[in-house]
């Protein structure tokens, strides 16, 4: 699968997640995060992995975060995803989280490059007697956290405590010696409708199909 | 209100319905402290700031009412015509209810029952000096922040006696096992009387035709319309009085209240137990009426007979507090609700040894709907001719709304002998008693010695300076300070019992006869010492003022759960919010009650053993010496081992103390 097809299907995949989530619940948030890992490239301490977790908060109500438009920065995904509780996905296209579990956590190794970035789209829907939290964070070859100056040694923490979180609510955070220079930025993406980027999505992605089946003739 | 704060306050909310009750201490050495500053303490969603004591006021144990009688027993007090003088200073006038008079082994007063009406100048003081004095006088001279600024005045309640036909005054005489129909109920009744005429004589005297309700008057309501509640020890009943202050109707308690001798026949006697019900001397010492006016709560002075052992008076402790609805009915049928509340216990010498009493409560104050403070303590002091300490003397607040209680209403433990009770002293399984806390220990030796009132340390020498035994008293006003709109002065004042060396009284024959309440029994070390020459022994009727802030508790907030892997442990941050408008010294702790099994709270500062549930592990959130300001949080980070990753769950608990552990 080319570069462009797959960046146009995760397009069209997340829109769906996002519409269908729009239809059941609060209309989830959407950001970018970028992380500049260069401090981590031939570190003896690699390879490293990405951490993803999205925690129940003990009530019955239901939150997913859906990850894609991985970017390595001239790095790239190694070996398998390792999944705990409602976690599913690889590096390669979009990781997925529910919070079935009390812990769901993705984690998988990758070769560092200059930088590591994704973008997020995560439902809002308020859990008690605390909230869901999504984190994300990178490991260590021994599979530890990196420390870092956020909660629980995370690079982004979000509490999903209101319908209306955004992207002042994503915590980020540096990492601390000897990776200080890697730390996370949280920025929004525009929100076009959701329905529109389904369509958006699946047009490219069928346009693209037809265009490799015309060139076959 | 926004959704997110919609949202935090329901999470707030939820937290705090598990909150702390005073674990049922046991008091077996004086229950002193001597902070000098400020003390806080919390339960459910209320916070009380003890700012101390603020003044004292004094009332010779000799003056004589406008009747004649000896002034004195404050069994009951509310504060009317408040004002804020403007100048420092506050105006108001007291409304005392005195009990049944004098009374002294087989002596019974032909006492009216009353509300005694003086106007006062209260100045507080807040100065960290003592407020002066070498000589005896001189000190006496010195507890004059609340000062009087009237004579004695004072109205007694009446009646339609069903024998007169006519309005009468009641009776302090102890009716024995009569009784006649009037409200249209069975209330106790004085028809004749068999007993000395003053406390001198020598010989038992019968009185015929005496023909009056008796009261025994122990709390007291008086809403603004001028009508009100009395709360009464002989029957146990709250009788109703219009705004002429004539006695129109009664509620009678649950038969499991109304004493009966013997079982299944109504007897309203003090002079010994009956076979169930309330225990004699032991009826409705505390009615208060929530602010609304629709709420009416009334507590039962210690456990009924059948929930306690009569010879073991540390078994006394499970007694009950009824509540009823009288938003369109001024004598409900009925309470509502009732609930046990578990009073503290102590050892009557101190000495460190099993607990043998129960520090009986002897006043309420409705804060709202829900809450309550409630006055406890021993019968040690001055006035009491034993050689005992003071052990026990403090003020709880109680919530009905915290921890679940039990309400007991209309079940077999409100039949005649039913029981919350599974023996003497035990509660019963699956009855949950009331949550309380301690707010005030009147027994603070650097704030009493500060307005010179000296604790009783028995056997040493008790002087007119000693802290009374009885105090029965308690009235709110609101502080009327816009820099401190939670906060309130507690007024607590003594049931002095008419002690003095040269009282007076009216015998059952309705004369006036006098008496010296010092003449017998009182061992030397008891005599108070007096100012000097042409003063008398006496146990003075004394006043006591604390500030207060009354406000909402801080809440706690909860974020979500990260895993570390690199310390192999979960981690949650907790914020804690002071939403009231007055700050909160530190420490503050938040508790972790029922924190399940498979995790434990890696950074805990400690374990709860000194309020309940105990056993918690618990944080420290504010330190000591720092403070919450109004609107401001903090927040600490809670670290859980969870080696099997399953699952953590809890019940936060803020505990803000400023003194003592968890």
């Amino acid at each position: 699968m080319k570069p462009s097809f797959r960046a146009a299907l995760t397009t069209a995949i997340c829109a769906g997640v996002l519409a269908v989530s729009t239809l059941a619940s609060a209309t989830p948030i959407t950001f970018h995060v970028a992380v500049n890992t260069a401090p981590l490239v031939g570190n003896a301490s690699g390879p490293f992995a990405i951490d993803f977790q999205l925690n129940d908060g003990g009530g019955g109500v239901s939150n997913t975060a859906t990850l894609f438009n991985f970017g390595f920065g001239g790095g790239a995904p190694l070996g398998p995803a390792n999944l705990t509780g409602g976690a599913s996905g690889n590096l390669s296209s979009v990781v997925a989280l529910n919070d079935s579990g009390f812990l769901n956590e993705f984690y998988q190794t990758f070769t560092a490059g200059s930088s590591f970035s994704f973008d997020v789209i995560l439902s809002r829907n308020v859990d008690t007697p605390q909230p869901d939290a999504f984190s994300f964070a990178i490991l260590d070859k021994n599979l530890f956290n990196i420390a870092t100056t956020g909660l629980g040694d995370s690079l982004v923490f979000v509490n999903i405590d209101s319908p209306t979180l955004g992207v002042p609510n994503v915590q980020t955070a540096s990492a601390q010696a000897p990776f200080a220079n890697v730390a996370a930025v949280a920025s929004p993406i525009p929100e076009p409708g959701s329905l529109v980027l389904l369509a958006v999505g699946l047009v490219a992605a069928g346009a693209r199909r037809w265009q490799r089946r015309a060139s076959r003739v | 209100m926004t959704l997110r704060a919609l949202f935090v306050g329901t999470l707030t909310a939820l937290a705090l319905t598990a909150a702390p009750r005073e674990g049922f201490a046991q008091f077996k050495t004086p229950h002193t402290t001597n902070v000098a500053g400020d003390e806080t303490t919390s339960l459910g969603t209320t916070v009380v700031v003890n700012h101390g004591l603020v003044g004292v006021g004094r009332i010779s144990a000799s003056l004589p009412d406008p009747f004649g009688e000896t002034f004195g027993s404050v069994s009951s007090l509310q504060v009317t015509n408040w004002t804020n003088l403007g100048n420092g200073s506050y105006g108001g006038t007291f409304n005392i209810l005195p009990d049944r008079g004098y009374n002294s082994g087989n002596f019974y007063a032909d006492f009216a029952a009353r509300i005694q009406q003086v106007s006062f100048v209260f100045t507080p003081y807040t100065g960290p000096t003592g407020v002066g004095g070498t000589s005896l006088a001189e000190k006496i001279a010195a507890q004059n922040q609340i000062l009087f600024t009237s004579g004695i005045s004072g109205v007694k309640f009446t009646y339609l006696d069903p024998t007169r036909g006519a309005l009468s005054v009641t009776t302090g005489l102890d009716p024995a096992g009569g009784t006649a129909t009037i409200f249209g109920k069975t209330m106790p009744y004085v028809t004749s009387y068999t007993g000395l005429q003053s406390p001198s004589s020598t010989s038992n005297t019968t009185y015929v035709g005496i023909n009056k309700l008796p009261l025994d008057s122990e709390a007291l309501v008086l809403k603004a319309d001028g009508s009100g509640y009395i709360g009464d020890e002989y029957a146990a009943n709250i009788y109703y009085f219009n705004a002429s202050k004539q006695i129109v109707g009664a509620i009678v308690p649950p038969a499991a209240i109304v004493p009966h001798a013997p079982a299944g026949t109504v007897n309203f006697g003090s002079a010994g137990a009956p076979s169930n019900g309330r225990r004699n001397n032991q009826g409705i010492e505390g009615v208060s009426l929530s602010p609304d006016g629709t709420t009416l709560f009334a507590l039962l002075q210690s456990a009924t007979i059948q929930d306690s052992d009569s010879s073991n008076d540390q078994t006394r402790l499970h007694t009950r507090l009824l509540v009823y609805d009288v938003s369109s009915n001024a004598t409900p049928a009925a309470p509502v609700a009732e609930y046990v509340l578990t009073l503290p216990t102590y050892k009557a010498n101190g000495n460190n040894g099993a607990v043998n009493k129960t520090a009986a409560q002897s006043e309420v104050v409705a804060l709202d709907n829900s809450r309550l403070l409630v006055l406890s303590r021993d019968g040690n002091g001055l006035g009491n001719a034993s050689e005992n300490p003071s052990v026990y003397k403090s003020i709880l607040l109680v919530d009905t709304r915290v921890g679940n209680p039990t309400n007991v209403a209309g079940t077999a433990a409100d039949a005649e002998g039913g029981k919350v009770t599974s023996s003497p002293g035990v509660l019963a399984a699956g009855i949950t008693a009331l949550s309380r806390v301690e707010a005030i220990n009147m027994l603070n030796g650097t704030q009493l010695g500060k307005f010179n009132i000296q604790l009783d340390t028995a056997p040493t020498q008790v002087t007119q300076l000693t802290l009374g035994e009885k105090w029965e008293g308690m009235s709110l006003v609101p502080a009327n300070d816009p820099s401190r709109p939670d906060d309130y002065f507690l007024f607590v004042a003594n049931d002095n019992d008419f002690l003095t060396s040269s009282g007076l009284m009216r015998g059952p024959d309705g004369t006036i006869v006098s008496y010296d309440g010092f003449a017998n029994g009182y061992p030397a070390s008891r005599l108070p010492v007096n100012a000097g020459a042409g003063n008398v022994n006496a146990n003075d009727t004394m006043f006591l003022a604390y500030r207060l802030t009354i406000a909402a508790a801080p809440t706690v907030t909860r974020g979500g759960f990260v895993y570390d892997r690199r310390t192999r442990q979960f981690t949650q941050q907790v914020t804690v919010t002071n939403t009231g408008a007055t700050p909160l010294a530190g420490p503050i702790y938040v508790a972790l009650d029922g924190l399940s099994a498979n995790a434990a709270l890696a950074n805990k500062t400690g374990t709860t053993a000194n309020s309940t549930p105990t056993g918690s592990p618990y944080i420290t959130v504010l330190a000591a010496g720092g403070t919450l300001a109004p609107g401001a949080s903090a927040s600490v980070v809670l670290q859980f081992d969870d080696p099997t990753l399953a699952a953590i769950t809890y019940a936060p608990r803020v505990l803000a103390l400023s003194s003592g552990t968890p």
